[in-house]
């Protein structure tokens, strides 16, 4: 571990830890803090502008930045080097995102938890619903399944812990809550998380080139819509390209 | 027709699976690839192959396999297992051959693989390789996204894997000798970012205890009713003492030997086959050094 004290010259405090023998995590806080957040979009933007070689990956997450890298190109005290210069004057608003404005159904056909949410927290299914769309979400970070953004900050009087008992499944497009996150899961997946309506919104492809819709940083509100709008929108998702394709657009060939 | 591999059953769980897809982690896309990549490369050198070239990953039980192609030749690396070569669906036994070789098979033989021994993984490389086109420059199947590979999901009866080649070369086939690819009884293991969450007693007792793989179908948010208390799985990695960076990638014999840090020797005598960082460098050129021309 590697720790710096908060500098008057501004070097940010941080800690450098090793993740395996081919990733360096840097920490730059505790928590759930979107000024951490905004530390680690930073570094991660800083750090990708040097394109340096032996850089396999950036992946930054809640309060820290994951560095993959190939100790046969770059040794560890290269990219360590690299970082406590990248450290120095960083501060929060270098990188900015794009804001969304995500179409979320409520209905409690696809909201498998909604009632269940309400009654933990002392609220009508309704009140939920306003509390849940009634404020703009942070992306702190992409992980899990391709495209899925963690969202924060849940209003307090939702914040719940997991489910006892996860499910073995949830559809695709699940919106869910749990702690102060919520999330769109975009592949039908295993869950624990308190699932109060589902989006019809396509989170990522991989053509024509790879893509998440949602970037750490951006900003989301959700527009609750109807069953019906929800339907319709689903169908015309359905429509476009398919997400998923080979890198050859040729397809196989003979 | 054109070349391929015919699936008679699939085996247990069969994919398509190359050296993984590195560098969309940001996106929530995972690396994947191949569990056992030093098996996979051993396969894919025998077949004469790159050694990032995509092979069919078998888990515990075998499939079959009918040669649509004038001639094929395939490679088998990773686990113990009874390999048949038949000469047609009418045929009850046939030739046996070995994992960790090569063998050039014929159009309507069949390969029939038994349940596997000694690890849960065979790797099955065709020479030339399948005709299958990548996504984000990888043929590895991602069974959850349901991409990759082959359709994005595990063989099933009836499916024709294409070939790049019709036929092959007759020359004398490989075999590898000297590389043990069963499963390692001991783990290395590397300290982790939280590290500092465990107490040296509870680190201690995690390096003094054996270890029994469960059955899970699933890692994630799999209820676990009968699995101990939190505090029994919290024995997660040894502390070497410091954890200056200086130390990173250094064999534990350096560490206490204050040696220079050398990030390849770890990798070299790292024999953790199933974590990802090993993936790309573990045994570097060693699979070829070992090829051997078989005489039989």
């Amino acid at each position: 571990m590697l720790m710096s004290e908060a500098h008057p010259s501004g070097l940010p405090c941080y800690r450098v830890l090793p993740a395996g023998d081919t990733a360096l995590t840097i920490e730059l806080g505790e928590g759930i803090d979107r000024r951490i957040s905004a530390l680690v979009l930073a570094l991660t933007r800083r750090l990708n502008e040097r394109l340096l070689r032996g850089v396999v990956e950036t992946l930054p997450t809640l309060r820290s930045l994951t560095v993959y890298y190939d100790p046969l190109v770059l040794p560890a005290k290269s990219l360590l080097a690299h970082i406590e210069e990248l450290m120095y004057g960083l501060k929060m608003g270098e990188q900015t995102g794009h804001s969304w404005v995500l179409p979320v159904c409520y209905d409690p056909s696809l909201a498998l938890d909604l009632e269940d949410v309400a009654a933990r927290s002392g609220l009508a299914p309704g009140q939920v619903i306003e509390r849940h769309s009634g404020i703009t979400y942070h992306v702190y970070m992409l992980g899990f399944l391709p495209g899925q953004a963690y969202m924060g900050d849940v209003p307090a009087e939702l914040a719940l812990q997991r489910r006892e008992i996860p499910r073995q499944r949830i559809p695709p497009g699940s919106l869910a809550i749990a702690t102060t996150m919520t999330c769109i899961f975009p592949l039908e997946t295993p869950c624990g998380w308190h699932v109060i309506g589902r989006s019809p919104v396509a989170l990522w492809q991989t053509r024509p080139r790879p893509h998440a819709l949602l970037a750490p940083g951006d900003e989301v509100t959700f527009r609750p819509v109807s069953l019906r709008e929800y339907e319709s929108l689903l169908a015309r998702a359905a429509e476009s390209a398919p997400r998923v394709a080979s890198d050859s657009p040729a397809g196989a060939a003979a | 027709m054109n070349a391929a591999l015919r699936v008679l059953s699939p085996g247990l769980v069969t994919t398509l699976q190359d050296l993984g897809r590195p560098g969309y982690a940001r996106l929530g896309i995972p690396g994947g690839g191949a569990l056992d990549p030093v098996a996979l490369r051993a396969a894919n050198a025998l077949a004469g192959n790159p050694q990032d070239a995509g092979a069919l990953e078998v888990t515990y039980a075998g499939p079959a396999l009918a040669i649509d192609a004038q001639s094929a030749r395939l490679a088998f690396a990773g686990a113990d297992a009874a390999i048949e070569i038949l000469s047609g669906m009418d045929a009850t036994c046939g030739r046996t051959v070995e994992t960790m070789r090569s063998v050039r098979v014929q159009r309507g033989q069949i390969v029939r693989i038994g349940p596997l021994i000694r690890s849960a993984l065979l790797y099955i490389a065709v020479e030339g390789g399948f005709e299958v086109e990548p996504v984000l420059g990888s043929v590895s199947t991602y069974l959850r996204g349901g991409f990759g590979g082959w359709q994005g999901r595990a063989l099933v009866a009836g499916d024709r894997l294409p070939l790049r080649l019709d036929s092959v070369r007759e020359h004398e086939e490989q075999r590898l000798e000297g590389l043990d690819l069963a499963v390692p009884t001991r783990l290395r293991v590397i300290d982790g970012p939280q590290i500092d969450y465990f107490s040296s007693e509870e680190i201690a007792a995690f390096f003094s205890s054996e270890y029994t793989v469960c059955a899970a179908d699933r890692r994630n948010a799999t209820p676990r009713p009968h699995a101990p208390p939190l505090q029994e799985f919290r024995h997660c990695l040894r502390r070497h003492g410091s954890r200056l960076d200086p130390d990173i990638g250094k064999r534990p014999a350096d560490r206490a030997a204050g040696g220079p840090a050398d990030n390849r020797r770890l990798s070299e005598d790292c024999d953790c086959r199933f974590s990802g960082p090993a993936r790309a460098r573990s045994h570097p050129d060693r699979v070829q050094d070992r090829l051997r021309t078989d005489h039989h």
